[in-house]
């Protein structure tokens, strides 16, 4: 398969991503003979083969659904071999970076390919990617997986230190992407290895410090419009809340229910709808009703129920610091 | 997608990006930097352009690279000398010891300048330089020597964005676009450029694939989709007025081959769409069926060239003239429109009114029908939506056209609306991986000794709702 095209029926070999419920989810390469233990018993290889990408397998005690490939699914079901960058600062950095079809990319270190999935999706079929790693076994392990994914064509993997010997190449990149303990030392030869016309770069750094030597030395190297940023997700989670109505003595219920707080909630939900703002008690009345039912909130004596995004008690995050720079034609 | 059509699409691309991408020229569109200030204007040779209560004229730029920077002088563009902005800079270094500076004595005070404000305009008018002008500044500054040598720095830079006319002209790509049109953010439905981006992402969209988007913001999201396309695959824009908005996408300059790829749809039609069973059931409907119309719209579905859309040469040219106010749909049957009028010349002027506006309903219909097509074949490979409506029950009757294991992505300004949506398709069924999240977006301003986050903040970017389809 080509990891970076859609397919509609799984064929053996394919790289096909098992959901079996929110945040649960396995990447497998499909293979006759083979099983796949989940929580619902034993899914054999075999019996994924001309299911559509999209569609439900029943195991013992349960089913599952098959998901197709993509580079974001990827990010969260790869094997680590290091630290990856996940979906959040990969989007902003394809954005930062201008990458389109036909781009031509330089990455270092390539680490577990989670980036470089997302680059080579972004820039082919008529793109490249010149992906650099110091580590020989990381190297040979990204290569293998370009190419049981079906997308090595569109990308070069070299064992090589960019920091000490450079990246060897000139004049051919559009963007370059660092994300190195000590990119200063790799600048000099980015500046080269992007083209004459000129080209974005992006280093990806965790410690200010890393942050403030790299820009420092753009400016040296005469690149311009330095930006540095950081950008971190927050997830909610839709929820029906239910808060108890405080007993504050006699008549309480009737002060949650009193016509003229639901006039407030009126002008608090209603801002569109000032039309219905009349003063006919009898158009109120049913305005009032209707409120009530409302998707968002409800009331009875006893409770305030509502919908409600509840953002989580932790959330991902400092990741890296993104510095991004032009280099203009010089 | 056979390998034969990626490499003649691929050899136009490519020629297009070496020749023709990287030098301004004469009716391209170019974004102008100028400090914090981000315009975009359309090159014509002889004509002015006004910027920052600054009129003066493009000329100057035409044939030099995207990324030059230019110097305003009497009304004309010159090329900006590499290096020049360096000298200004070493006035502010300091020469003996200065670290023990700080600003107890100094007051702030409008007599610190011994230039008056008749003295400086006097000098402008002379011809001097705005760098020329700022060191004039530095040297009748009785406060300049006693600052410290960062608040020296801070000073240079105050006056230089003040009096140095220095502006630098950009090619239009969608982050520079997003920076631009976060000025005037509630014309994009506040969507900030990290929200975009994730939206792309997450849509996994990418070259070949075919993308709906319901847009409000201007076509920034369309043309934002464009541009990641590349010229390979086909979005629809699917709008909501008589006439699509997508002066975003103007902006872009894309090619005419790329311009091919995009088809227009209104929302008020989506509740006529019928989900065609088979693919295969809509190419034998294609086959038998003679209407010249309904055969060009299946070459389309191979991503053929097709001959009817086609624009001669001749024509491009003035079509930059007549488009800059319409969008795509009406500069298209102007085109028809000038074919027509070409032929009708002896009929005159009566007639030509008539035939104008039945040639642009023709084709409006036209590009209707090839939309509609597109969209009933139920193979969506992503639906993006990104507007100020309500996008609850947009997304319930587009859904169905979308193809199993596809992300759906919405944008809202609003939680709550996305809440809405969210819970709505839960009850519904039929897709899984829901989430609801924003992001959170700081600058940092990086300098020696004086790192820190940026004094202005964004404060919201919207929320994104993304889920995956399944098979039905």
């Amino acid at each position: 398969m080509n990891f970076c095209k859609y397919k509609e029926i799984i064929e053996e070999g394919d790289t096909v991503i098992l959901y079996l419920g929110f945040n649960n989810m396995h990447a497998i390469t499909v293979k006759k003979g083979e099983t796949f233990q989940t929580r619902y018993g034993a899914l054999r290889h075999s019996d994924l083969i001309g299911i559509k990408f999209g569609g439900k397998v029943q195991c013992p005690k349960g089913y599952l659904i098959t998901l197709h490939p993509t580079p974001e699914l990827w990010t969260v079901n790869l094997p680590h071999r290091t630290q990856i960058l996940y979906t959040t600062d990969i989007s902003l950095v394809t954005m930062q970076l201008e990458l389109r079809p036909g781009s031509v990319v330089v990455e270092s270190g390539t680490g577990s390919g989670s980036l470089s999935h997302a680059i080579i999706r972004s820039i082919m079929p008529v793109g490249h990617l010149y992906t650099f790693e110091f580590h020989p076994q990381r190297a040979a392990l990204a290569e293998q997986e370009f190419q049981n994914h079906g997308i090595s064509q569109y990308v070069t993997v070299a064992h090589r230190d960019v920091c000490s010997d450079g990246f060897g190449i000139e004049n051919v990149a559009d963007a370059v992407f660092l994300d190195l303990p000590c990119p200063w030392l790799a600048l000099p030869s980015a500046k080269k290895a992007l083209k004459q016309q000129g080209g974005r770069l992006c280093s990806f750094s965790p410690c200010i410090e890393q942050v403030q030597k790299t820009c420092e030395k753009l400016t040296e190297l005469d690149f311009v419009e330095l930006s540095t940023m950081e950008c971190l997700v927050r997830n909610f989670d839709i929820r029906t809340i239910s808060l108890p109505i405080a007993d504050l003595g006699p008549h309480s219920g009737e002060a949650a229910n009193n016509s003229s707080r639901q006039k407030a909630v009126l002008l608090d939900i209603g801002d569109a709808d000032k039309t219905q703002n009349t003063s006919n008690d009898e158009n109120q009345m049913k305005v009032n009703t209707r409120y009530h039912q409302d998707l968002i909130g409800q009331k009875n004596e006893t409770s305030f129920c509502f919908k409600s995004g509840v953002p989580p008690t932790q959330m991902p995050g400092h990741t890296g610091f993104l510095t991004f720079a032009t280099l203009y034609p010089q | 997608m056979c390998s034969t059509l990626y490499s003649f699409t691929a050899k136009v691309i490519l020629m297009m990006e070496s020749t023709c991408l990287n030098s301004i020229k004469d009716e391209s569109q170019v974004l102008i930097k100028k400090g914090e200030n981000i315009k975009i204007f359309r090159v014509k040779k002889g004509r002015d352009i006004f910027m920052d209560n600054t009129k003066f004229s493009l000329d100057g730029a035409i044939g030099h690279p995207f990324g030059t920077t230019f110097d305003v002088v009497k009304g004309t563009l010159v090329k900006v000398a590499n290096g020049s902005n360096k000298e200004i800079e070493s006035a502010g270094k300091d020469t003996e010891g200065s670290q023990l500076k700080d600003n107890r004595d100094l007051y702030d005070l409008n007599s610190n300048q011994k230039l008056s404000k008749e003295e400086i305009e006097r000098l402008k008018k002379d011809g001097v330089s705005g760098n020329e002008l700022v060191e004039h500044l530095i040297e009748n500054s009785l406060t300049f020597q006693k600052k410290t040598e960062y608040s020296k720095e801070k000073y240079i830079k105050k006056k230089k964005r003040k009096h140095v006319l220095q502006l630098t002209i950009l090619r239009p790509t969608t982050r520079l676009l997003c920076e631009m049109y976060s000025k005037s953010a509630q014309k994009i439905c506040y969507l900030r450029v990290d929200t975009l981006a994730q939206m792309l992402t997450y849509g996994n969209i990418h070259a070949g694939i075919t993308v709906a988007v319901v847009d409000t913001c201007q076509g920034l999201v369309v043309g934002a989709v464009m541009e990641r396309l590349g010229g390979f695959g086909q979005v629809i824009h699917l709008y909501h007025e008589s006439i699509p908005n997508r002066t975003a996408v103007e902006s872009y300059d894309f090619p005419v081959e790329m311009m091919k790829t995009l088809y227009s749809f209104p929302l008020n039609q989506v509740n006529t769409l019928t989900l065609k069973k088979a693919t295969h059931e809509v190419n034998n409907e294609c086959i038998s069926n003679s209407d010249e119309t309904i055969k060009d719209t299946s070459e389309q579905m191979d991503l053929e060239p097709d001959a009817s859309r086609n624009v001669c040469d001749a024509l491009i040219v003035d079509k930059n003239d007549i488009s800059e106010k319409r969008t795509d749909v009406d500069s298209d049957a102007n085109k028809l429109c000038e074919k027509s009028v070409g032929k009708n010349k002896t009929e005159g002027k009566r007639t030509h009114d008539e035939s104008e506006r039945k040639a642009r309903k023709e084709q409006r219909a036209k590009e209707w029908k090839d939309a509609r097509d597109l969209l009933e074949r139920g193979q969506l490979d992503c639906l993006i939506i990104a507007s100020k409506l309500h996008p609850t029950p947009i997304v319930r009757a587009l859904m169905k056209f979308v193809a199993p294991s596809r992300p759906i992505v919405v944008y809202s300004q609003f939680k709550e609306a996305l809440m809405d949506c969210g819970v709505s398709l839960r009850e519904e069924g039929g897709m899984v991986n829901y989430r609801l999240s924003e992001t959170w977006l700081r600058e940092y301003q990086v300098l020696p000794q004086r790192t820190h986050p940026k004094i202005q903040m964004s404060g919201t970017g919207g929320y994104l709702f993304t889920a995956t389809t399944l098979a039905k």
